[in-house]
């Protein structure tokens, strides 16, 4: 990678954007689905992936794991771990529509982002959810803080 | 290099991270857990029976594609399409009358004599979060004296499941 390229990725102004975003978002859609289990738990059903008996399990604790992760992102408290985790369930939720598609199923995407593209698992989903991917990999290469003494 | 420190320090780190990132999930996961027992939007952590695996709204109660089609089977129980009217005609579950949330009135007035003799209705939607069979079994609880059951994972499910389907227009 040419210096001048790196220089741009690691610039602590990217760092800053790519957390507030990225933590931002997942905050969001945390605080939408937490206000709602019993409707989150409807949307992961009609993915038909998880066995019944977890499908409330997942709807009860995944709006937490993303509310934590996206907080602690944005405040950059172990920037890394928490990208590590929003990483995974992006990869998660990829994998999921992905699966989604091809088995032919016609539901809605239950992602809680109106404002980014529609609710249907079409081709914004993919190129949202890679594209989320990749600020997390910023944040995973070049972690940053807002807290003293961090970086 | 100067500008290459955080990669090398994301290696060094890798099992750090890793065990930060366990530790966010688990300890997340069990405030959720905490948090849910003590809300009053809570929901049953793993679901009592196989029906009730779909959260629904207090008083309504679900049945599993297998439940509804010996329910169909069995002929007693009349099926009721919330969906709209091109789905239906598109294709409903043998026998069901179509009864779309927008026209609850006039349709309820004519299916009333068809309902109220029976002990139990069935209403059903495309799937799991289609959310017009969970709003006309509400509407039900008011104009119906009988129990209303969800068929929660509803057409896409009976499709799946290849069971048999009827074409066109209510009857």
């Amino acid at each position: 990678m040419t210096s001048r390229a790196e220089n741009l990725l690691n610039h602590p102004a990217l760092g800053a954007a790519c957390r507030l975003l990225l933590g931002g978002l997942f905050i969001y859609t945390a605080i939408s689905k937490l206000s709602d289990p019993a409707d989150f738990a409807r949307f992961i059903a009609a993915y038909r992936l998880l066995h019944p008996d977890l499908v409330n399990l997942a709807a009860i604790t995944l709006p937490w794991i993303e509310l934590i992760a996206g907080a602690l992102l944005v405040l950059g408290v172990w920037p890394q771990s928490a990208a590590l985790v929003i990483a995974g369930m992006l990869g998660l939720f990829l994998g999921a529509g992905f699966l989604a598609v091809v088995r032919g199923l016609d539901i809605e995407c239950g992602c809680f982002l109106p404002f980014l593209g529609s609710d249907e698992l079409d081709w914004t989903f993919f190129v949202r959810d890679a594209v989320l991917l990749l600020l997390a990999a910023q944040v995973w290469l070049w972690p940053s803080s807002f807290l003293p003494g961090r970086r | 290099m100067a500008l290459r420190p955080s990669p090398n320090a994301a290696r060094r780190d890798l099992g750090g991270a890793i065990l930060g990132a366990l530790a966010i999930v688990l300890g997340s996961a069990a405030l959720g857990l905490l948090v849910n027992h003590f809300s009053p939007y809570g929901i049953p952590v793993v679901p009592r029976t196989e029906a009730a695996r779909v959260p629904l709204p207090p008083g309504l109660t679900g049945i599993t594609v297998e439940q509804a089609k010996a329910a169909l089977e069995a002929g007693s129980t009349p099926f009721l399409d919330a969906r709209d009217s091109a789905k239906y005609a598109a294709g409903h579950l043998p026998g069901a009358y179509h009864l779309p949330i927008a026209e609850f009135e006039p349709r309820f007035l004519d299916l009333a004599d068809k309902l109220e003799r029976a002990p139990q209705v069935v209403v059903y939607c495309d799937r799991a979060d289609c959310g017009e069979a969970i709003e006309l079994a509400e509407r039900l609880k008011e104009a119906y004296q009988g129990q209303v059951l969800v068929f929660v994972d509803g057409w896409n499910a009976w499709v799946a499941a290849g069971y048999p389907v009827t074409k066109g227009e209510t009857p």
